[in-house]
């Protein structure tokens, strides 16, 4: 290999000034060092909702199925601002979508929020919503993969469990090792992010990844057990506790923009509505969104709204707040995170509104 | 170098170039440096004087210090066996049967005929595709993992082998008939060093492959593996793992290619191109 | 002494041309004969199906050449990615195959190449080697298909000298196809002329020693050879 002299290509010189000059602009001006980014609007949370929304106001709102009712209702277009629905649901996406500021307002169970606050994301809890007999009507069931050789709860010890500490199935699983008295370090954990339509969770079960998994107790349960119930896949109920908290969180981003706060407000008294009108019309829900929508055959779609029904807003937030302190409290010893005050993460300005427009009617 | 080529050298800079150079000349190695090193240093700058988001990009030198960490806490070790075991399952199942595929196809009428039709067809479905049945037909376990993989290497591995079987010199094989070589000895001496340029070629898109598919794999119902890594790092809003992941993801693909290009030079020391 | 070759009745024919029309030809153990013809004649054809890897033609007619045969081409057909030496002893077994591939590619004058690459030789070295491995298997018949035409004058004198002297120690059987009328002459005890599908011309050769009456000799083949090619149509 010849060593000829190492001649510069035409142009370098040029190039280098450039680089040069840039950089030295970019330094000159840089902003200034971003600590936390702190919220850039002028309204403090503790200062009442306005009213009025300016014009030009997006709100963008992670929620298939409100925005469906809104649509099938019309009062999406009685609204004085413009929404843009956004095809994101369930924890870990909204998360995501949070984290990289793609998103106003989303919609999950309770542990999400939870989760946000611990990624270092503030959110806001602003309107609630649970089933109107919690006591006897679960959310969650356990699905059995075919061969674990679990009978009861108890049979949990030494086994592999699905894990998803950013979602509310992470709680169900602790609490029912709570109850079962089962220390969390006698089992497996697998850290497996479920995805909403149930796939990633069946199939772990399937295929045998894990023992046990929890499964929403509507369809996504039913299907399992129709797919590989001739396997030996089973189901099993978890032991009496709350599990089925819904709600709508936002970041203090949006919170802190005046024109975004009075939109929210107008949009959570709609959402309250849309609460009380999916739970008295659940078959045109059904027809008009599951199966038209999400394309499900008519039983299944009946099947999943029967399950996430009958639910109410209530117009208290104690309850709330402390179901998601024991949330809280279980996740924070097994996700090595600091306990905090559950409080915090509700905006109680909004605490009345969803109910009232539930309890009112119409618009 | 001697006294004498050094004048040589000396004599031939003195010279004024009389016609104007128009091609761009030999590069050299150290220049295709340049583009990336650009890039790192205005991501420096850019990180440094605050015009990026760390939560949207990290400083590069976060990728350093978060990896270490990661170390130190045994993941990225962990999940860079797996993810790398994977992958090199997959290329080995995928080079295998791709070059044996090619050799039959390659080396008979009816296999020709056969396979090379189904190749054909399968070419045009992306393999992400049929993603969804690799998991009804096989899971979600190692199994379905490294054969999604085996699956993205075999393709290329086989087009490029076949082709370069179909290109081998008519001279040669006249040659081999008339030195009344055995099928043997044909396949050994004229087919497979025939070959070997174009399979060689077939395994850097195959690595290429591999780690795509790899990647995909990955973020679907994995328990382990980079991708696993990085899809809990989404969870969690850490940028600086998904980060590091992307980093690991490029090294491997970039190591691997370089790999490859080392055993081609040295496999193929006879060939005497206008590349080398 | 039964020939070495010997062909009957020899047909051949691609699509709606025919180029071999029923050619006869005997080569006896040892004789060097020179196929000449215009371009298109078919010597290549006859020389193929001697060879016997004419699998694209159909035709008839029969063919009798030796058991070991070897060929040499235009083109070296050198392995590229074999070094010398296996180039030549490529396809030959036995324990001392590697010596004699050394000897004969000493006898070629590239004594001391064995473990060159192809590419690092010349057109003339690499045609060497060729002859070399063409040598080393004892051929009872050589067959060569222009094998010095893409060479230049002055390496082709001395492959000519070459392939004298390995005629002589070696003593094959020979047919030499070329377009090369003095090279013909030179080389060969016997000439014959492919016209229009058969052999017409059918000629001994026999070189006087001093120099005067060569020159005459050599001039008049050369000017009936001629002659006879001019006559043969395209």
């Amino acid at each position: 290999m010849s060593r000829a002299a190492f001649r510069l290509p035409r142009g370098s010189i040029g190039l280098a000034m450039f680089v040069v000059a840039s950089i030295a602009l970019l330094v000159a001006f840089a902003p200034a060092w971003r600590t936390a980014k702190a919220a850039t609007g002028a309204l403090p949370l503790a200062a009442p909702l306005p009213d009025k929304v300016p014009p030009g106001v997006v709100l963008r709102v992670g929620d298939p199925v409100s925005e469906w009712i809104f649509r099938h209702n019309g009062w999406d277009k009685k609204l004085p601002f413009r929404i843009q629905w956004a095809e994101i649901t369930g924890g870990p996406d909204t998360t995501e979508a949070l984290h990289a500021g793609a998103l106003d307002v989303g919609t999950g169970a309770n542990v999400p929020p939870i989760h946000a606050d611990w990624a270092g994301i503030p959110v806001r809890i602003v309107a609630f919503r649970e089933f109107k007999d919690a006591r006897h009507k679960a959310a969650w069931t356990f699905g059995i993969a075919p061969h674990a050789g679990i009978r009861s709860v108890a049979d949990f010890r030494g086994k592999r469990i699905a894990f998803s500490p950013s979602q509310v199935q992470a709680q169900v699983v602790l609490e029912t090792l709570r109850a079962a008295k089962i220390d969390p370090r006698d089992v497996t954990l697998i850290e497996l992010p479920s995805s909403i339509g149930g796939d990633v969770y069946t199939n772990a079960l399937a295929s045998d990844e894990v023992d046990v998994a929890p499964l929403g107790a509507g369809l996504v349960a039913a299907r399992y057990l129709s797919k590989f119930a001739d396997l030996g896949a089973r189901l099993l109920p978890h032991p009496p506790f709350r599990d089925d908290g819904v709600v709508e969180f936002v970041p203090e981003t949006t919170l802190a923009d005046p024109g975004k706060a009075a939109a929210l407000k107008i949009y959570i008294h709609y959402w309250g509505l849309a609460q009380a009108w999916a739970d008295a019309h659940p078959d045109e829900l059904a027809r008009g969104y599951f199966v038209d929508v999400r394309g499900l055959p008519l039983p299944d779609a009946r099947l999943q709204v029967k399950a996430l029904g009958p639910s109410t807003v209530p117009r208290s937030w104690d309850d709330a707040i402390a179901y998601e302190q024991s949330a809280i409290d279980i996740l924070a010893p097994q996700t090595g995170r600091p306990v905090f005050d559950a409080a915090r993460l509700f905006d109680r300005r909004f605490e009345t509104i969803a109910a009232d427009a539930a309890a009112g009617g119409q618009a | 170098m001697n006294a004498h080529t050094d004048i040589v050298a000396q004599r031939a800079t003195d010279l004024a170039p009389r016609t104007r150079r128009l091609s761009l000349g030999t590069p050299s190695r150290a220049g295709l440096l340049l583009g990336p090193g650009l890039l790192l240093l205005y991501w420096s700058v850019l990180s440094a004087t605050g015009f990026l988001d760390p939560r949207i990009l990290p400083a590069p030198w976060t990728a350093l210090t978060t990896a270490v960490d990661l170390i130190h806490q045994g993941r990225l070790q962990e999940n860079l066996t797996v993810s790398a075991g994977r992958a090199a399952a997959g290329l080995a199942f995928g080079a295998v049967a791709g070059v044996a595929m090619a050799l039959v196809s390659g080396l008979s009428q009816l296999g020709s005929y056969v396979i090379d039709g189904l190749v054909q067809i399968k070419r045009g479905i992306p393999i992400l595709a049929l993603i969804p049945f690799m998991v009804l037909w096989f899971g979600i376990g190692e199994t379905m993992k490294v054969t999604v993989i085996a699956t993205s290497v075999f393709f290329p591995i086989y087009i490029q082998t076949h082709s370069a079987l179909s290109a081998i010199d008519l001279r040669h094989v006249e040659l081999a008939e008339t030195l009344r070589l055995t099928r043997w000895q044909f396949v050994r001496h004229i087919v497979l060093p025939g070959a070997l340029p174009g399979f060689l070629t077939g395994l850097r898109f195959g690595a290429t492959g591999a780690w795509l598919a790899l990647v995909v794999v990955e973020q679907l119902n994995a328990t382990s593996g980079i991708g696993y890594m990085v899809t809990l790092a989404r969870n969690y809003a850490q940028t600086d793992v998904m980060l590091v992941g992307l980093v690991v993801y490029a090294l491997l693909g970039f190591g691997s290619d370089a790999v490859v290009r080392l055993i081609e030079r040295r496999a193929l020391a006879w060939r005497r191109t206008l590349g080398q | 002494m039964s020939p070495a070759v010997s062909v009957r009745g020899l047909v051949r024919f691609f699509t709606l041309k025919g180029v071999l029309n029923g050619v006869d030809l005997d080569i006896a153990p040892g004789e060097f004969v020179a196929l000449l013809g215009r371009s298109g004649s078919g010597k290549s054809t006859l020389l193929r199906a001697l060879i016997g890897i004419d699998h694209e033609a159909s035709g008839g007619g029969e063919v009798h050449v030796p058991q070991r045969t070897s060929v040499i081409f235009q083109d070296a057909r050198l392995l590229p990615w074999m070094r010398v030496l296996d180039n030549v002893v490529l396809g030959l077994r036995g324990a001392d195959v590697r010596e004699r591939g050394r000897q004969a590619l000493a006898e070629t004058g590239l004594g001391g190449r064995e473990h060159a690459w192809p590419h690092e030789l010349s057109g003339g070295e690499q045609q060497r080697v060729a002859l070399a491995r063409a040598l080393v298997r004892q051929p009872q018949l050589l067959l060569a298909d222009e094998p010095f035409g893409a060479l230049d004058a002055l390496t082709r004198v001395r492959m000519h000298a070459l392939l004298r002297r390995l005629s002589d120690v070696h003593d094959p059987a020979i047919l030499l196809v070329t377009h090369d009328v003095d090279e013909a002459i030179l080389l060969a005890d016997r000439i014959v002329m492919l016209d229009r599908g058969r052999l017409g011309l059918d000629m001994p050769i026999a070189l006087p020693a001093a120099a005067p009456t060569r020159q005459d000799y050599v001039g008049s083949v050369r000017e009936t050879l001629l002659r006879q090619l001019d006559a043969s149509p395209a």
